[in-house]
C-alpha cells in the first residue's frame, strides 16, 4: 500500500481489517519500490485492467483437495541429454503451484510431460484423475494450457481466433457470445475484435491468450509464463484472475520468472538443472533458509558487490537495486562489522545495514548457486 | 452422455474446417493460387504453347517461270502451312535469308521444269528447310510432299480447263494412294492437347502448393502445441487440414473444365463422372504430395522453393505437353509412376475420344493407388511429427 | 578514387560469394538443379514421337498388299499391333492400343498390278492433333517407298522432291531444345539466388548497414550483380560441359558472339534478380516475382519451346522485352546455324540494352540510401 504518513495510515489499516474479520501476521513499513510507484502513477492515469466477473458456469469447488495434477519420479531425456531428473510433485484442486527456475532448468519440459505433451522416458504422470494414458480427448476437455509463445493465430482476428477456441472446446453456442465478450473486456480491446492478432502489442496477445485458455472453464490449468511482457498493472489483475479461478476449485500450474508473483502461489517447486531441490509454501521456503540476510545501502553499490564477492562466498552477495544483499552464516552484528571495514578498506561508506527477511529471490540465488557449487550446474563465468 | 459427446464431436471438427477457411481466405498466395492462375495459366498456356506449324514463311527462286511452275508454287501456299513471301532471284540470296531467318524454308524450281515434265522425264524441285525445330521440320516435309503428290495426280489427269499439258499417258503405272483421315478431331486443332494435358498440372501443381502451405504454417506459427492440447484428435486435425483446399480447388478444377469447354471448345464426348472422379484422384495426389513435403520443410518459404524445383520434371515426365511417346526409351518407364501422365491419359481419351472407364481403368486405377499411398504416407508421417 | 571504389565492389562481391558458398542450398541451386533439369529437360523434350503403335486391317491379303504392310514394318516411327480384322479400328483407340489404322482395301493389289491407283486408307488419331500431322506424313512417306519399289513401270515420272535439312540433319528434337533448357536455367536460377540475397538484407534489415556505410549505390549493386554474374557463369560453364558431352551439340561457327552474350546474359539476369530483390524486400514475394519473370516469361514468351510464330499477335509483342529470346536466338545461331556476327549482332545488343535497364532501375531503388518511410 501506498501512503502519506505510515503510523497513521498502520492504525488506519488495523482498525479496517479488524472490522472485516481478517488476522494480521505483520504491518511493516518500508521504501517503495519502483514498481509501487509505477503502479500508482498508471492507476491514478485510468490505466487499470477493467475486472468483471468471468461468466463462469461452472463450480469445481466439489473436486477441491483432490489431486489435479500428479508426478512420480518424472524424468526425461533427449538422447544422452537427460533434461529432468526424478521429479515428483503434486497439485490439487483450488491450488496455485509456481514452478520456478532459470531458463534452461527443465521447467517448460516438466510442464510439457505433465499435461501430455511429450512422453516421459520414466516416471507416470497423473492428470484430472487419469494416470498413465492421458493423452484423450476426454482428459484435454478438462485442461486449459497457455504456452509462453501463447500460440494464437496472428494471420486471424481477435473474435476468429476465440470462436475457434470455444468452438473446438466445445462451449455451448448460447454461452460462447457472453464469454468472448468477457475475454475481450478483460483485455481491453473491445470493439476491436477484428483486428488481427498478429497486429497486436505482445501485452494485449497475452491477455487474449490467457482469456482463450480459461474459456471453456478447465478444471486444471497451466500456464508458462503467462505474465512475461506483461505490464505491472495487467499483471495484478491477471492474478486476481488466477486466485479467483483457484478459489473456485481449479488447480493452476505457473511458471513464471516473476518472483513477487511467486509470492501469491500456495506452494512453489524450485528446478534447478532438471531436478526439484525445494519444494513448499512461499514461508516455509524463505524459513527453512539458513543463514542471515543483511542488507546495506552503500556509497558505490556495483563496486561493493564486485568487493564482497572477492571476499566471500560469490553465492552470498548480490545486487538488489541500489541495496546490497549479504547472505552469512555468522550472527548479524558481527557480519555488519566485518563487511564495514572491508568496504571501508575499498573507499566505500556504508550508509545503513540491517538484517532483512528472506525474499524469494534471495533463496533462489542461494538455492542455484548452491547447486553449482555441487557441480550441478555449469558456473556461470 | 452421448448426445453431448456427439456435438462436441461435431463441433470441434467444425471449428476447425472453420479456422482453416478463415486461414485460407486471408493467405492472399494462397486465394491467388486459386484463382487467378487457374483460369489465366489455362488460356494463356493453352493459347501461346502451340505446336501448331502455320504460317511458315516461304521464299522460292523460280528459274522455270512457266504457268505450271507458277501452279506448283501456287498449292503449295493455298493451305495455312506456307505463306509465299519473296521471289527470290538466287539461291544465293535465298539460302541467306534462311540463316537470317527472314523465311523458314525455300523451294528452288528448276528451269527445265515444264519442259521435262512435258517429256514425261522425272525433274527434281529443291527444298531448303530450316529444320533447326525438328518437329516443324518432319511436318513440313509431309505437308510438300502431300502436296507435291497430289500435284502429281493433277498433272496425270488434269481437269479440263487448264492450259497445262498432261504428261504423255505412256508407263504409267498404278500407285498407292494414301489418303488420312483424323478421327475425332477433324480441325487438327492443336490446342486441344494442350489443355487437357495442362488440366492435370494446374490440379497437381496447386493441390502441392495449396496442401503445402497450410500444412507447414501450422508448425511455421508455433499454433501446433497449441492445437494438440485441445480435445480435437490428431485424425480430426489433420481431415480438417486437407478438407478445405480439396473443396476449393474442386471448385478451381470445375472451372477449368467450363474454360476448356467454352474458350477452346473442347469436346466432352465421354463420362464426366469419370473425368470428376479421376480428376479428385489426381487432386489428392498433389494433397499428398504437397502433405509430404511440409513434413521434410521448415517454412512455407522452402516448401515453396522444394515444389518450384519438383513441378519441372513432374510436368515433362508427363505427356502433358509434348507426347509422352515422343520421349527417348529410357525414360519412358518413369510416365508410369507420374500420376499426371495417367490423368493427361484419361483426361484426353474421356474427353476426346469419348472413351470409358472399361477403357481406361489401368490408369484409373494406377492414379488410385497413387492417390491412397500418396495420401497415406505423407499422412503418417505428419501424424508421426506431431505425435 | 576510382581504385577505392573498385576495392569496395570487390569486397561486396566477394562478401556476398562467401555467404553463398557457405549455404549448401544455394550452391545446390545454383549448379545441381540446374544440371539435373538439363538433363531431365533436354532428354524429355520432344515432339517426334517413335514406336507408334498401329493396326493393319488387311483386307486383301495380297501380296502386294503384304508388301506394303512390310514397309511399314520397317519403318521406325510405327509399331504393328495385332488387331483382329472383323473388330472396329475405333476400339482400339479408345484404350490407347494403338493410334493409328492402316486399312487396305480388297482390291488393292489387283488395281496397282493392272496399273491402277489404289486408295489406301489411314485412320489416325486425332486427339494429339501435332502427331496425327507427323504421322500423316511419315505414313506419306513409306507409301510413297512402296511406290518406288513395287510400283509397275520402270522409271518414275512427275515431280520429285530433294528435301535438305539445313542445321540439324539428323532431325534431334535434343540438338534443339536442350540449348533452350540451358538457357531457361541460367534464366531462372541465378536470378533466384539473387533476389533471395537482395530481399533478405531488406526483410532482415541488415540493409540499414549498408546504408550508414561509406559503400556508394552504384557500389554496392555493381558489387552484388558481379557476384550473380559469376554465379551464372560457372553455371552456364557446367551445363555447356554436360551439353557437349551429354548430348553431343557442337559450336557451328564463330564462337565469340555466344562468349560475348554470356557474359551480358549473365549480367542481364543478375541485375533483374537483384532489381526485384530492391524493389520487393520480402523474401516470399520476391521469389514469385522473379518465378514469374524468370520462368513463365521466360518459358511461354521466348520461342524455347514453341515457336514464337504460334504466340496470339495480342501476346506477341510482350516478347520483345523477354530478354531470353534474344539469348536463345544467338545460342541457336552458335550451336547450329553459325551465322554469326552478322546473323545476330543487333541481339547481343538488345541483351545489353535490356541488362542495362534492370541495373538501373535498381541502382535508383538504392541510390537514396535510405529507408523508404
Amino acid at each position: 500500500m501506498l501512503v502519506h504518513e505510515d503510523k497513521q495510515a498502520e492504525q488506519h489499516l488495523r482498525q479496517q481489517l479488524e472490522s472485516a474479520g481478517v488476522a494480521i501476521d505483520e504491518i511493516r513499513a518500508d521504501e517503495p519500490l519502483l514498481e509501487n510507484t509505477f503502479v500508482a502513477r498508471l492507476r491514478a492515469l485510468g490505466q487499470e485492467v477493467k475486472e468483471i466477473p468471468f461468466p463462469a458456469r461452472k463450480n469445481h469447488e466439489a473436486l477441491r483437495g483432490q489431486i489435479a495434477i500428479g508426478a512420480a519420479h518424472l524424468t526425461k531425456d533427449f538422447g544422452t541429454f537427460r533434461a529432468v531428473h526424478d521429479v515428483s510433485l503434486e497439485v490439487r484442486y483450488g491450488e496455485v503451484y509456481g514452478l520456478l527456475g532459470a531458463n534452461g532448468a527443465g521447467k517448460t519440459t516438466t510442464i510439457k510431460m505433465l499435461c501430455g505433451l511429450l512422453d516421459p522416458t520414466q516416471g507416470e504422470v497423473q492428470l484430472a484423475g487419469v494416470r498413465g494414458a492421458i493423452r484423450t480427448s476426454a482428459v484435454r476437455q478438462c485442461i486449459g494450457y497457455m504456452s509462453q509463445k501463447f500460440s494464437l493465430y496472428d494471420d486471424l482476428p481477435i473474435d476468429e481466433n476465440l470462436e475457434f477456441f470455444a468452438g473446438v472446446y466445445g462451449v455451448p453456442p448460447e454461452e460462447r457470445d457472453a464469454k468472448i465478450r468477457w475475454v475481450l473486456t478483460f483485455a481491453g480491446l473491445e470493439g476491436k475484435e477484428h483486428q488481427l492478432v498478429g497486429s497486436l502489442p505482445g501485452g494485449w496477445k497475452q491477455r487474449v491468450a490467457f482469456g482463450a485458455a480459461i474459456i471453456h472453464e478447465p478444471t486444471v490449468l497451466f500456464l508458462d509464463e503467462p505474465t512475461s511482457g506483461v505490464d505491472p498493472v495487467a499483471r495484478r489483475t491477471f492474478w486476481k484472475l488466477i486466485n479467483r479461478l483457484a478459489d473456485r476449485g481449479t488447480a493452476i500450474l505457473v511458471t513464471t520468472h516473476y518472483l513477487e508473483e511467486a509470492e501469491q502461489c500456495n506452494r512453489l517447486g524450485f528446478m534447478v538443472a532438471g531436478e526439484l531441490v525445494a519444494e513448499g509454501s512461499p514461508s516455509g521456503i524463505k524459513s527453512r533458509q539458513p543463514g542471515h540476510l543483511i542488507e546495506l545501502q552503500v556509497s558505490a553499490p556495483q563496486l561493493a558487490t564486485d568487493r564482497l564477492k572477492t571476499v566471500m562466498d560469490r553465492w552470498r552477495v548480490s545486487l538488489f537495486g541500489e541495496r546490497v544483499h549479504v547472505i552469512t552464516a555468522e550472527p548479524v552484528d558481527q557480519a555488519i562489522r566485518r563487511i564495514a571495514d572491508d568496504l571501508a578498506g575499498a573507499g566505500v561508506r556504508v550508509l545503513s545495514a540491517r538484517e532483512a527477511r528472506f525474499s524469494l529471490e534471495d533463496v533462489f540465488i542461494s538455492v542455484v548457486e548452491q547447486a553449482r557449487q555441487a557441480g550441478k550446474v555449469a558456473r556461470e563465468d | 452422455m452421448f448426445a453431448r459427446f456427439d456435438r462436441l464431436v461435431s463441433h470441434r471438427f467444425i471449428a476447425l474446417v472453420r479456422k482453416e477457411l478463415n486461414q485460407i481466405k486471408r493467405d492472399r498466395r494462397i486465394m491467388l493460387s486459386l484463382i487467378l492462375p487457374p483460369l489465366l495459366q489455362l488460356m494463356l498456356f493453352g493459347s501461346v504453347m502451340n505446336p501448331s506449324v502455320t504460317n511458315l514463311q516461304l521464299g522460292v527462286v523460280d528459274d522455270s517461270r512457266t504457268p505450271v511452275s507458277r501452279d506448283l508454287v501456287a498449292a503449295l501456299g493455298q493451305s495455312g502451312t506456307f505463306r509465299l513471301r519473296t521471289l527470290y532471284a538466287s539461291t544465293g540470296a535465298m539460302g541467306d535469308a534462311i540463316s537470317k531467318g527472314t523465311i523458314d524454308a525455300g523451294v528452288v524450281i528448276p528451269y527445265d521444269f515444264a519442259r521435262d515434265l512435258a517429256r514425261g522425264r522425272p525433274v527434281t524441285v529443291q527444298v531448303l528447310l530450316n529444320a533447326m525445330n525438328a518437329n516443324t521440320a518432319a511436318i513440313s516435309q509431309g505437308y510438300i510432299q502431300g502436296v507435291v503428290q497430289s500435284f502429281n495426280q493433277t498433272l496425270r489427269h488434269p481437269p479440263v480447263q487448264t492450259a497445262i499439258q498432261p504428261m504423255p499417258a505412256a508407263a504409267q503405272r498404278g500407285v498407292a494412294l494414301l489418303k488420312p483421315t483424323l478421327l475425332y478431331n477433324p480441325g487438327g486443332v492443336t490446342t486441344w492437347f494442350i489443355v487437357t494435358g495442362l488440366l492435370g498440372v494446374l490440379l497437381l501443381m496447386n493441390g502441392t502448393i495449396t496442401a503445402s502451405t497450410t500444412m507447414v504454417k501450422e508448425r511455421e506459427a508455433g499454433t501446433l502445441e497449441q492445437l494438440l492440447m485441445t480435445p480435437a484428435s490428431i485424425s480430426e486435425i489433420i481431415v480438417a487440414k486437407i478438407a478445405p483446399p480439396f473443396f476449393l480447388l474442386g471448385i478451381t478444377g470445375l472451372v477449368a473444365m467450363a474454360v476448356l469447354q467454352f474458350y477452346f471448345h473442347v469436346p466432352f464426348r465421354g463420362s464426366v463422372t469419370l473425368l470428376v472422379v479421376t480428376s479428385a484422384l489426381c487432386l489428392l495426389c498433389g494433397i499428398g504430395i504437397g502433405t509430404a513435403v511440409a513434413t521434410v520443410t521448415k517454412s512455407a518459404q522452402q516448401a515453396q522453393l522444394a515444389i518450384f524445383f519438383l513441378n519441372p520434371p513432374l510436368i515433362s515426365l508427363s505427356g502433358a505437353l509434348m507426347p509422352a511417346e515422343a520421349m527417348p526409351s529410357w525414360m519412358r518407364p518413369f510416365t508410369v509412376v507420374n500420376p499426371v501422365y495417367h490423368y493427361g491419359v484419361i483426361a484426353r481419351a474421356t474427353l476426346i475420344k469419348g472413351s470409358g472407364f472399361i477403357d481406361l481403368w489401368p490408369n484409373v486405377v494406377a492414379l488410385l493407388i497413387f492417390a491412397i499411398v500418396l495420401v497415406s504416407v505423407s499422412v503418417w508421417r505428419f501424424r508421426r511429427q506431431l505425435g | 578514387m576510382r581504385i577505392d571504389s573498385l576495392k569496395r565492389v570487390v569486397a561486396q562481391t566477394r562478401k556476398e560469394l562467401t555467404e553463398l558458398l557457405r549455404d549448401r542450398l544455394a550452391i545446390a541451386l545454383a549448379l545441381l538443379l540446374p544440371l539435373i533439369q538439363l538433363a531431365l529437360l533436354g532428354s524429355s523434350f520432344a515432339l517426334i514421337v517413335r514406336d507408334l503403335p498401329i493396326i493393319v486391317q488387311d483386307y486383301d491379303d495380297s501380296t502386294a498388299s503384304r508388301e506394303l504392310i512390310d514397309q511399314f514394318r520397317a519403318s521406325l516411327t510405327f509399331r504393328i499391333v495385332p488387331w483382329p480384322t472383323d473388330s472396329k479400328p475405333d476400339i482400339a483407340f479408345a484404350n490407347g492400343q494403338a493410334r493409328g489404322a492402316l486399312v487396305i482395301p480388297r482390291d488393292f493389289g489387283r488395281h496397282i498390278a493392272r496399273g491402277m491407283n489404289a486408295d489406301v486408307q489411314i485412320i489416325v488419331d486425332g486427339s494429339d492433333a501435332n502427331t496425327a500431322k507427323l504421322v500423316s506424313g511419315y505414313a506419306g512417306g513409306v507409301v510413297r517407298s512402296f511406290n518406288q519399289a513395287h510400283g509397275g513401270g520402270p522409271m518414275p515420272t512427275g515431280v520429285q522432291t530433294a528435301i535438305r535439312f539445313w542445321y540439324n540433319p539428323s532431325l534431334s528434337s535434343q540438338k534443339f531444345y536442350a540449348p533452350g533448357i540451358f538457357v531457361m536455367a541460367l534464366s531462372m536460377f541465378p536470378p533466384l539466388l539473387a533476389t533471395l540475397a537482395m530481399a533478405r538484407e531488406g526483410e532482415l534489415k541488415t540493409i540499414l548497414q549498408v546504408y550508414v556505410s561509406n559503400i556508394s549505390a552504384h557500389e554496392f549493386v555493381l558489387g552484388k550483380v558481379l557476384a550473380f554474374v559469376a554465379v551464372g557463369l560457372a553455371e552456364a560453364s557446367v551445363l555447356l560441359v554436360f551439353l557437349f558431352s551429354f548430348f553431343g551439340i557442337r559450336l557451328a561457327g564463330d564462337p565469340t558472339p555466344f562468349v560475348l552474350s554470356t557474359l551480358l546474359y549473365t549480367f542481364c539476369v543478375a541485375s533483374f534478380g537483384v532489381m526485384v530483390g530492391a524493389a520487393i524486400p520480402n523474401q516470399g514475394a520476391a521469389m514469385q516475382a522473379v518465378m514469374f519473370g524468370g520462368f513463365l516469361l521466360v518459358f511461354m514468351l521466348s520461342g524455347l519451346m514453341f515457336p514464337l510464330s504460334n504466340v496470339p499477335v495480342g501476346l506477341r509483342w510482350i516478347s520483345i522485352l523477354v530478354w531470353a529470346r534474344y539469348y536463345i536466338e544467338i545460342v541457336r545461331d552458335a550451336f547450329l546455324q553459325g551465322g554469326g556476327w552478322p546473323a545476330v549482332w543487333w541481339k547481343v545488343l538488345a541483351i545489353g540494352v535490356i541488362g542495362t535497364g534492370f541495373y538501373a532501375v535498381a541502382w535508383r531503388r538504392m541510390r537514396r540510401m535510405q529507408l523508404e518511410m
